[in-house]
């Protein structure tokens, strides 16, 4: 039974509170288990009661041994150090030494009091070389108590001391055990928290690095579509110039191969063009010049541009348009993009005799637009794919035919959305698609 | 009296790409314009200084000093004869770009690549049209 009068039996609750605060406190692992060994001595007095050294180790995984890991700042540690034949850090005990007492109470999960220091340091050191730092410490007991957390050892802790065991009281002993726990507590917590950083500065990096990465891919698209426009607006401007007889006539047969090369340079500026708006897109560079106008003007516009392309795959386009529709405030140019994006795709999916519509509705404080087509449809597989960046469809004709870069859907919802609209559509399958966006009236 | 026939309307094309160049320098000639020829900044810059020109094609990107630099030393330093238009001609269809260059003084910009030659002497022919 706990002697009342004992100053440390007094104070023994007071003692545990304050060394935890000291060592929960701090989160640095190396700090943590410096304070652990310090602390029993300074804050709770235990120099005074004849204690010397306090090591802390810790067991490796790696290495299959407890590695030391602290030890106090005392004279007698300073000289125990200063005579040993391994510095202090170095200082590794195998789980095969089953003979050390270190290992016994990790193992056993008990203490272990020894008065010569062979069964403590013995391996790595000789039995002589333990002797001699013991005696250079002036040590005659030392106590090795096993840390444990959740019910599993991590460790140990020496309590070395000037006094025989004897001398030792019940007291002395509780504060040990308490100590030892909340050393197993505060390791574990130092340990994680310094896992936590770890974890956290590589991910850090690893954003850091991404970042990098994605403004030199932003810039290296930007750049090699540049470089990559001025020869294929070469080639587009030469072939014109040959298939329009600008060079003297031309055989039928050339005249029809030239004009492929015009259409493939004309799609390849399209794509990188396309390639070129994903990136400001994706880096947020999209600066929106709002204007007033009328959706009705904008699709007549698109109309005319499509009107060849119209005739020669026997389609009809129609605008369907109310009369006094309010204006729209929007991004003229880009807005005109969606629609001539809408109405190409309308035209590359509907067969020759097919209908395509455009035509625009109020609702609410939105004008909705829509193209609509009696072409292919949209195979419920394939209609989640749409708006995704080179979504390209496997059944879809651009597929088979190997147009389009898979980029246009995407770069039109970018679009809208940027004006605070939306897109949509609806389709099936055989019977054509309806493609519909909405912006805000002006 | 017989009016004597005008002198035809001066160009100055700064262009880096070479068959660019030739391109435009080919079509401009053939549609009875004088055309004087830059292929960099630098060289581009000490003609449009000279000035004199009715029409200036001026590319973005070019070597030694940029298009937009040019527009503004061109307008720090006055040239020595005043040049009528300066058009840009580009491959940047980057807004944010052409409105420095129309706020620096360009009277409008062609977009290289959206044109065939033919759509390109028109609207050369469109911009000597205006005052």
């Amino acid at each position: 039974m706990p002697d009342t009068q004992d100053p440390v039996a007094k104070n023994t609750v007071q003692a545990l509170w304050k060394i935890t605060k000291v060592v929960l406190d701090t989160l640095d692992f190396s700090e943590v288990t410096q304070k652990i060994c310090d602390s029993l001595l300074d804050e709770l007095g235990y120099l005074n009661l004849g204690y010397r050294i306090i090591v802390l180790s810790l067991y490796d995984p790696e290495k299959n041994g407890l590695q030391r890991i602290s030890l106090s700042q005392t004279p007698e540690a300073e000289a125990a150090v200063s005579a040993s034949t391994i510095p202090f850090h170095d200082i590794l005990i195998p789980l095969s030494a089953t003979e050390n007492i270190c290992v016994k109470a990790y193992l056993d999960q008990k203490p272990y009091t020894s008065t010569n220091w062979q069964d403590i340091l013995s391996p790595p050191l000789t039995p002589e070389a333990a002797r001699t730092n013991q005696t250079a410490a002036g040590i005659k007991t030392s106590m090795v108590y096993p840390v444990i957390v959740k019910g599993k050892s991590v460790g140990t802790v020496i309590l070395s001391m000037v006094k025989d065991y004897s001398e030792v009281s019940a007291t002395e002993i509780d504060l040990i055990r308490g100590f030892t726990e909340i050393v197993g507590i505060s390791v574990q917590n130092a340990k994680l928290y310094s896992d936590l950083e770890k974890t956290k500065n590589s991910l850090d990096a690893a954003n850091e690095q991404l970042k990098l990465l994605d403004k030199v891919k932003d810039e290296f698209i930007s750049v090699t579509s540049h470089e990559l426009r001025a020869p294929m607006t070469a080639i587009k401007s030469y072939t014109w110039l040959v298939t329009n007889d600008k060079a003297g006539p031309l055989e039928p047969k050339a005249r029809e191969y030239l004009n492929k090369v015009y259409l493939s340079t004309e799609r390849l500026i399209h794509l990188v063009n396309e390639m070129l708006d994903v990136s400001r897109i994706e880096s947020g560079r999209i600066q929106l010049h709002p204007e007033d106008f009328t959706m009705e003007k904008l699709a007549e516009d698109v109309k005319d541009e499509f009107t060849a392309k119209i005739a020669e795959q026997n389609l009809s386009l129609e605008l369907q348009f109310p009369q006094e529709l309010p204006t729209v405030n929007a991004d003229r140019e880009k807005m005109h993009q969606v629609l001539e994006n809408l109405v190409s795709n309308a035209i590359k999916f509907t067969p020759p005799g097919g209908k395509i519509t455009l035509t625009s509705r109020v609702n609410g404080n939105f004008l909705e637009t829509s193209v609509i087509d009696t072409g292919n449809g949209i195979a419920p597989e394939d209609q989640q794919k749409l708006f995704i960046k080179f979504g390209r469809l496997e059944n879809s004709l651009i597929a088979r035919t190997g147009t389009g870069s898979g980029l246009g859907l995407f770069i039109c919802k970018q679009y809208v959305e940027l004006h605070r609209g939306k897109v949509w559509f609806t389709s099936t399958l055989g019977q054509g698609s309806d493609f519909t966006f909405s912006l805000h009236l002006s | 009296m017989d009016t004597p026939p005008l002198p035809p309307q001066k160009i100055l094309v700064v262009e880096d790409d070479q068959f660019l160049r030739d391109l435009y320098v080919d079509i401009l000639t053939s549609a009875g314009y004088e055309v004087q020829q830059a292929s960099d900044g630098e060289e581009g810059y000490k003609l449009i200084h000279q000035g004199g020109y009715d029409l200036v094609l001026l590319d973005i990107m070019l070597p030694k000093i940029d298009g937009i630099s040019i527009l503004k030393l061109a307008q720090a330093t006055p040239p020595e004869k005043s040049n009528r238009h300066i058009v840009i001609l580009s491959n940047l269809g980057q807004d944010s770009i052409i409105a420095e260059a129309v706020n620096l003084g360009a009277r409008g910009y062609m977009i290289k690549s959206e044109l065939t030659p033919e759509q390109a002497l028109n609207e050369v022919k469109r911009y000597l049209s205006e005052s």
